[in-house]
């Protein structure tokens, strides 16, 4: 199972592939080595050849047969065990001098085997010459020489070729299995992840290679997974907390009117609220999934060049009603001919959201002011009013899911308004700002160039 | 009236089916958007309601089909909670009007009166008429008893709505949609402080009140009997 992980990693495979080319490398010189000196010592050895039958087809020359059959006793008697061996045939192919047992008949080089003390077979290179009285004169050197040679050269570089294998298999090995182990740290940390610890990181060593680098990549992966999983359970437990509390009411609602309502009336009106109670919940379900789908960021895909001067101008009329009903004014300076590219339903929710925000909390006598101008060719947004305003330590919190001031808990409401804005402001890549009017609250949008 | 429901959730389709029932609508129901196709496309009605999540065929795929084949019922399209793409895609698609999953009935049987009783061909009107208050379309003014009545510009829009709609009753939604083209559920009273402004201008100096309060449903503009 180890063997065969090993087997498979890529280290091995390239470590496999290296001894391989090494290998094949090693086996094709020693073949070129083999080979030109076989050639070489096999030319050496015809050319002594043929020096030496030279220099006896000269003694016969000059002295004829005899002479050259003492020549060739002499040299067989001064080096019996010498590398050159000789035949002399005369006429009718009888040996007139000379070792080797026989002769070819044919002139020129060949190859020859002849048997030898020992029962093995010798192998011969031959010089067969045929003189003028047609007797022959027959030379042959020893290629067991260049046998030997041959076979030191092959033992050579065989050897080499295995110190190749072998090391290369060994590195391999070696190597595989330092990867694996790094790989395996990875491995085991993940493993121990997806077995619930979120907190665990890949251990690092510092020398910033390849896999030093990936792991760090993964750390800071599982950082960020581990910081939307962290706001996702947040979200969860404040959807949790905040619906938990609208459910219990609803409940002990219909378990009172069950028990004490004594009249068709009662149960009616039991009813009623109820169904107000569940409304209340499911438009706190719908903001939810509203917002989730706005910061999903699809909506961009619809994006339609919106009048904004008329869009505020709609937003304020239908408010201006409300708040003066409600002891506020609303006043509003709205440059005319703004254009922004925008989802105009979104933009509306958002304008009517922040003026609807001023209006609820703030107390009667209020001044609401709505601002929409252009500076240096950037749109920019106010709804300000002269109300309490909000604590400098919470006016980033205000856009935050079911955030509420403490002043607010009594009114009416689901703590999403501010979240949507916020939402929608991001969508459209519109900057909030949230300052003290002195007194009172300013949220300041700054469109974006290109929005 | 004719409704064909095409919806596939049993206990919605049966509340509804007994509902509508009860208001004097003759209903078919089936619960796949292949046969709602089917129905629709064979049979006369008046109005159809469409899911938009439905087994076979999906309400947007059948809306499409069948304005494709030449059907030109209007449309009611149920999109579900929080599908903000939704409305545009229904509407796109061929729908005349949608709603946003859990309703009330009272928004649906307002809604599909509203749809009902729409003239086959848009008539273009110049003038409306409901007892003695008069609106004139061109001229942006209205008049009762002869009376010339000062009306901001969103005023006039929301009283020609509930003059076009004059019998039936529109709800809240409708009027936020329709009048002010809000697509969202404010936390103010906008309609409800609109409407009261209305009715002063309307209503106070005269005899007989042309706008009522439904509870639980909305508003009705119409003649004394």
């Amino acid at each position: 199972m180890r063997l065969n992980r090993i087997l498979r990693t890529a280290t091995f495979r390239l470590v496999a592939l290296y001894v391989a080319l090494f290998g094949g490398s090693v086996a094709a010189l020693g073949a070129v080595v083999l080979w030109t000196t076989h050639v070489a010592l096999l030319e050496q050895l015809e050319a002594r050849i043929s020096a030496e039958s030279a220099a006896l087809v000269t003694e016969y020359q000059e002295g004829g047969p005899d002479r050259l059959a003492t020549a060739v006793h002499s040299r067989e008697r001064t080096h019996p065990a010498g590398p050159l061996k000789y035949f002399v045939a005369g006429r009718n192919g009888t040996r007139l001098a000379g070792d080797l047992p026989s002769a070819p008949s044919k002139d020129g080089f060949q190859n020859g085997r002849y048997p030898e003390n020992d029962g093995d077979f010798g192998h011969l290179r031959l010089l067969t010459t045929t003189l003028n009285d047609e007797s022959r004169l027959t030379v042959a050197g020893d290629l067991e020489q260049i046998g030997d040679i041959e076979a030191i050269i092959l033992g050579a570089f065989g050897s080499a070729f295995g110190a190749v294998l072998a090391l290369g298999i060994a590195g391999g090995v070696a190597l595989s299995t330092a990867f694996l182990k790094r790989i395996d740290t990875i491995t085991r940390t993940a493993e121990a992840i997806i077995a619930g610890d979120l907190r665990l990181r890949v251990p690092l060593r510092g020398t910033d290679d390849d896999l030093d680098r990936l792991a760090a990549t993964l750390n800071r992966m599982l950082d960020r997974i581990g910081a939307l999983v962290e706001s996702l359970r947040q979200v969860s437990n404040d959807i949790a907390h905040d619906l938990r509390t609208p459910l219990t009411r609803l409940r002990q609602r219909l378990e009172d009117a069950e028990r004490h309502a004594g009249s068709v009336e009662e149960f009616r009106k039991a009813t009623e609220a109820a169904i107000s109670h569940a409304d209340d919940l499911l438009a706190t379900f719908s903001a939810l999934l509203r917002i989730a789908q706005i910061e999903a960021g699809t909506r961009r895909a619809g994006f339609r060049r919106v009048d904004l001067s008329n869009l505020f101008g709609t937003v304020v009329e239908a408010f201006l009603p409300v708040a003066e009903d409600d002891g506020r004014s609303l006043i509003s300076r709205l440059e005319p001919g703004i254009v922004v590219e925008g989802d105009r339903e979104l933009l509306t929710q958002m304008i009517a959201n922040l003026v609807e925000n001023s209006i609820r909390h703030t107390p009667k006598g209020t001044q609401i002011a709505v601002n929409l101008h252009k500076v240096n060719g950037r749109v920019m947004a106010i709804v300000s009013d002269n109300g309490p305003g909000v604590p400098c330590n919470e006016r980033e919190q205000i856009f935050k899911r079911f955030y509420r001031l403490e002043r607010s808990r009594s009114t009416s409401g689901n703590g999403l308004g501010l979240s949507m804005v916020a939402a929608i402001a991001e969508l459209h890549g519109i900057g909030i700002e949230v300052a003290d009017n002195h007194p009172g609250l300013m949220i300041r949008l700054f469109f974006n160039r290109h929005s | 009236m004719k409704v064909l429901l095409i919806e596939d959730d049993a206990e919605t389709a049966a509340y509804l089916v007994a509902a509508l029932s009860e208001q004097g609508h003759v209903i078919d129901q089936t619960d796949n958007g292949r046969d709602g196709l089917f129905l629709a496309a064979g049979q006369t009605y008046d109005v159809l309601v469409v899911d938009r999540m439905l087994p076979g065929l999906d309400g947007l795929n059948l809306i499409k089909t069948a304005r494709g084949a030449g059907v030109a019922t209007p449309v009611l399209f149920l999109t579900a909670l929080g599908g903000i793409d939704d409305r545009v895609e229904g509407l796109e698609a061929g729908a005349d009007d949608y709603l946003v999953k859990p309703f009330a009935f009272a928004e649906l049987n307002a809604r599909l009166n509203a749809l009902i009783r729409r003239p086959a061909i848009a008539l273009v009107e110049t003038s409306l008429r409901v007892a003695d208050l008069e609106i004139d379309l061109l001229q942006r003014r209205a008049t009762r008893g002869g009376q010339e009545l000062d009306l901001q510009p969103r005023e006039f829009k929301l009283l020609e709505y509930l003059m076009r709609h004059a019998g039936r009753v529109v709800t809240r939604t409708m009027l936020l949609e329709q009048v002010w083209d809000f697509h969202f559920d404010p936390k103010t009273n906008i309609v409800e402080t609109h409407i009261s402004r209305l009715r002063s201008k309307v209503d106070r100096a005269f005899e007989t009140e042309l706008i009522h309060t439904i509870r639980g449903s909305g508003y009705l503009l119409r003649a004394p009997e």
